[in-house]
């Protein structure tokens, strides 16, 4: 009972690490939470939704129930959700701050932009669930009382991938090298001739694009809908900040192990809770160690 | 080189800490800015490295104004700034310090790294480590080797001695020299005054927010007014 | 017809009333002290729930539902929210401020979703009914009810506010004004400018169990769903729109939002076919979403806000 919980949150704590790693970079970055996060997540997934609608899933390849549409579909919907995050920053957030606006506000506006995107997204789709593929896969006993279906484990081997690919950029490109400048240290940045401007906007465009794939995993396992998003919010930001802002391996990690307790904790609680569990996680990470577990840097 | 005028600035628009200083520096000069704390010395490095608000006064590169501009812009123009504390990335290694000191660099960073890394041989050895295992002296080199990648007409230092043993004081101060005689202009604030003056060519000695005195080092140094006030009465406002 | 208006306007003058003393409370966090409290409806929630448990007739199934007399239900609600938010306050006060929204904003998710599951207590997803409404026998048609509970509410929070106007312009006021307004006080004042800004807390989530109880007395009845995040930014719109720092400012936005929403829900019933309700109602909370924004971006201070809450120079 407990190594299927295991597993099964693995395979969500894959989902929700993509959607934090967002949400810690702008933590350190930007220092603010955007409640509006999530809700990239959700545009992602439908915005792929479309694509397939379209073209649709593909035919299943191998174990997988899905053909390489899908991932194309998961590809675009990233690029656009990038742009996205970006339009919503230089639209909103940017003003504000460039009116001499206190953090706090930007939370508030977050919350604003967040509501508009969910129901924008109600008002084209409504809140009927939809699925990329009808098709029904088999679920494998890869160890005994563990049962995955390959489309987990595909996600689960596809987030590895894309985390991998994002540590690389960030350890040797000069764009990488620069957010983690930045990230550490705003002001040394800068005077390395970092421009300021430049490092939020990669950081706005590569948490659109994280956030939905993100979208596209949560909506493969198993559906759509307009809540998608929001019912992560809080382990994405449990996750961030249990990692320590502003550090990949900690979001990724963080990810992990709020996936892993909230489905653990389901074979205890009522699963009417599970929304809660995250929630705990991040009350105890504020009180006991709010710098997060990788975090390197002083906490204000 | 660098012609300050007037200037005006602060952390907070409208609660200035620099009162319309101006100094001016040479290539090939080392010039030190000393006097008691609080003065403003640190906050007027920062304006000209445009990492405060500026609210009055002209900065000039040689012919480029560069009052207005951005911080990445200035250091384009050619200034390189190492800050008193929080000067290096302690979650980088020396090795990626270095690196994201020349991100304006193209073409040429190989070569740059290559450079700093036989002036200072330590850094050379421990390249793959953290910069937060390195001794104060050698996060201070660090600091000014990262400074350096980008090759800058100017280089401003805030208290590039402080809190290091006297031994490595003095390197500190050997180094500025040779850069100053390789063509660089030296710009310095420094507590250790008496030391600073000494490696320098001209001193400007600052009191609440501008400058209060300044000439040759050695005419600073034999100036019985300068030895007041850094023997006698230190100034007793601290400001944040 | 004119009946109808009229009882229609009095219905909404009550909202106005009730959601006008949560903006309040939020008012004195934030706009007083600087807490960013992104949990209001769960304050709002203990408060209704205590009291509907409380007062509401025994029936089969429930723990509470004690019958007891109105008055008692509602000074249990404030004791109740005081408490949790004294306990919530002293967990989360001292953190930074958007971590502290996080914070909240999950506790609020967390007592929403204690009132969606723990049946027993709560009545789960049905909620609870016949919570009786004080004075109910005295006043034969709903227009007089409503009319007679716009009095009371009137009076309540006409109390309030004089309350609040004289609790800030005490000492204990300054402080906190110094508190929010200068840092160097709040060094100077070490670790009891946290106890000030818990008092703070408690005292505006207060207010917020306040009004929970008197608006299930109002409707008669509970239910999860009264207090989904919505509530909370609704609340939030409120005190923006009308200005942050001034009481005046609560209320004026309690009535500005709240007609923006009757009247756009109104609209939308009667534009949107019934079949896509649901998507009429996307547009409602578009509307007000958008209302914010462009509030936040063009008019910060908000309509009659002495104190723009956009701009603070101190960084946090």
């Amino acid at each position: 009972m407990i190594w299927q919980a295991l597993a099964d949150g693995i395979f969500t704590g894959a989902i929700i690490a993509l959607g934090a790693i967002g949400v810690s970079f702008t933590l350190q970055i930007m220092r603010f939470a955007n409640f509006a996060h999530a809700e990239l997540l959700t545009w992602g997934a439908y915005l792929a939704f479309v694509f397939v609608l379209f073209v649709g899933p593909g035919t299943p390849t191998g174990p997988v129930s899905f053909g390489w549409q899908l991932l194309a579909a998961a590809l675009l919907a990233a690029a656009l959700t990038a742009l996205l995050a970006w339009a919503v920053d230089a639209l909103v957030f940017r003003r504000l701050l460039s009116r001499g606006a206190h953090p706090l506000t930007l939370v508030f506006a977050a919350f604003g932009a967040a509501l508009v995107l969910r129901h924008l997204i109600v008002l084209f789709w409504g809140h009927d669930s939809r699925f990329y593929t009808r098709e029904l896969q088999m679920a494998y006993e890869v160890l005994p009382g563990v049962r995955v279906l390959p489309d987990q484990v595909f996600i689960l081997l596809l987030a590895l991938a894309v985390v991998a690919a994002l540590w690389l950029f960030l350890t040797y490109s000069r764009t990488g090298m620069a957010m983690r400048a930045m990230a550490e240290n705003p002001s040394l940045a800068q005077s390395c001739g970092i421009e300021v401007d430049a490092v939020i906007r990669t950081t706005w465009l590569l948490s659109g694009a994280l956030a939905a794939l993100a979208g596209v995993f949560a909506g493969l396992t198993p559906q759509i809908h307009p809540e998608i998003g929001t019912n992560l919010l809080l382990a994405l930001f449990a996750a961030a900040i249990l990692g320590g802002t502003g550090s990949l391996p900690g979001a990724v990690v963080g990810g992990l192990l709020v996936g892993i307790a909230e489905n653990v904790s389901l074979i205890w609680i009522n699963p009417g809770y599970k929304q809660a569990m995250p929630f705990l996680v991040l009350l105890f990470v504020l009180i006991f160690f709010p710098q997060g577990l990788f975090s390197e840097k002083e906490h204000k | 080189m660098l012609r300050a005028s007037d200037i005006v600035a602060g952390y907070v628009r409208g609660l200035p800490v620099v009162h319309g200083a101006s100094i001016a520096v040479a290539p090939r000069e080392v010039v030190a800015v000393i006097g008691p704390n609080g003065a403003g010395k640190s906050t007027l490095l920062k304006a000209v490295a445009g990492l405060v608000v500026r609210e009055s006064g002209r900065i000039q590169i040689d012919s480029v104004d560069i009052t207005a501009l951005a911080t990445h812009q200035i250091i384009q123009a050619g200034v390189g700034y190492v800050p008193q504390t929080a000067n290096v990335f302690t979650t980088l290694t020396i090795h990626e310090n270095l690196k994201v000191g020349a991100h304006l660099v193209h073409g040429e960073r190989a070569a740059r790294l290559e450079r700093a890394y036989a002036l200072f041989p330590m850094l050379a050895e421990k390249r793959r480590e953290r910069a937060r295992t390195l001794s104060g002296g050698q996060r201070q080199m660090l600091a000014i080797a990262r400074a350096l990648m980008t090759d800058p007409a100017l280089l401003m230092l805030d208290e590039p001695t402080a809190g290091l043993a006297p031994k490595v004081v003095d390197e500190v101060f050997s180094q500025l020299r040779r850069l100053a005689e390789s063509g660089v202009a030296v710009l310095m604030v420094e507590q250790n005054a008496r030391a600073a003056l000494h490696a320098s060519d001209r001193g400007y000695v600052f009191a609440e927010g501008k400058n209060a005195l300044q000439g040759s080092a050695a005419e600073l140094l034999g100036n019985p007014v300068v030895n007041e006030i850094f023997l006698g009465k230190k100034s007793q406002r601290k400001i944040a | 017809m004119l009946t109808g208006i009229f009882s229609y306007l009095v219905f909404f003058a009550c909202i106005v009333l009730l959601l006008g003393l949560v903006t309040l409370g939020l008012n004195l966090q934030w706009g007083f002290t600087g807490l960013f409290n992104a949990g209001v409806a769960g304050f709002y929630a203990i408060g209704a729930y205590t009291h509907a448990i409380l007062t509401a007739a025994p029936q089969l199934n429930f723990l509470g539902n004690f019958g007891m007399p109105w008055i008692v239900g509602v000074m249990a609600a404030m004791a109740t929210t005081a408490l949790a938010a004294w306990l919530i306050g002293l967990i989360t006060i001292r953190l930074r401020g958007d971590y502290l929204a996080i914070a909240t904003f999950g506790i609020a998710v967390s007592i929403q979703l204690v009132t969606l599951n723990w049946e027993g207590l709560t009545g789960g997803s049905q909620g609870v009914t016949r919570i009786p409404k004080p004075l109910s026998g005295v006043f034969d048609t709903p227009l007089a009810y409503n009319l007679w509970y716009f009095a009371l509410l009137a009076a309540v929070v006409a109390l309030v506010y004089w309350a609040l106007e004289r609790i800030l312009r005490s000492p204990w006021g300054r402080v906190l004004r110094a508190i929010r307004e200068d840092e160097t006080a709040v060094v100077a004042l070490g670790k009891s400018a946290q106890r000030f800004r818990l008092e703070a807390f408690v005292l505006g989530s207060t207010l917020m169990g306040l009004a929970g109880a008197l608006y299930v007395s109002f409707i008669g009845f509970v239910s999860p769903f009264d207090f989904l995040p919505i509530v909370t930014f609704q609340i939030w719109a409120m005190l923006i729109v009308g200005g942050s720092g001034n009481n005046k400012g609560a209320l004026l936005g309690a009535l500005v939002v709240w007609a923006i929403w009757a009247a756009s829900g109104a609209a939308v019933a009667k534009l949107v076919p019934p079949s896509h309700a649901a998507q009429g109602a996307a547009i409602q909370v578009i509307l007000i979403g958008l209302v914010l924004v462009l509030m936040l971006l063009f008019r910060p201070r908000g309509l009659v806000g002495e104190q723009a809450v956009v701009s603070r120079h101190a960084p946090d």
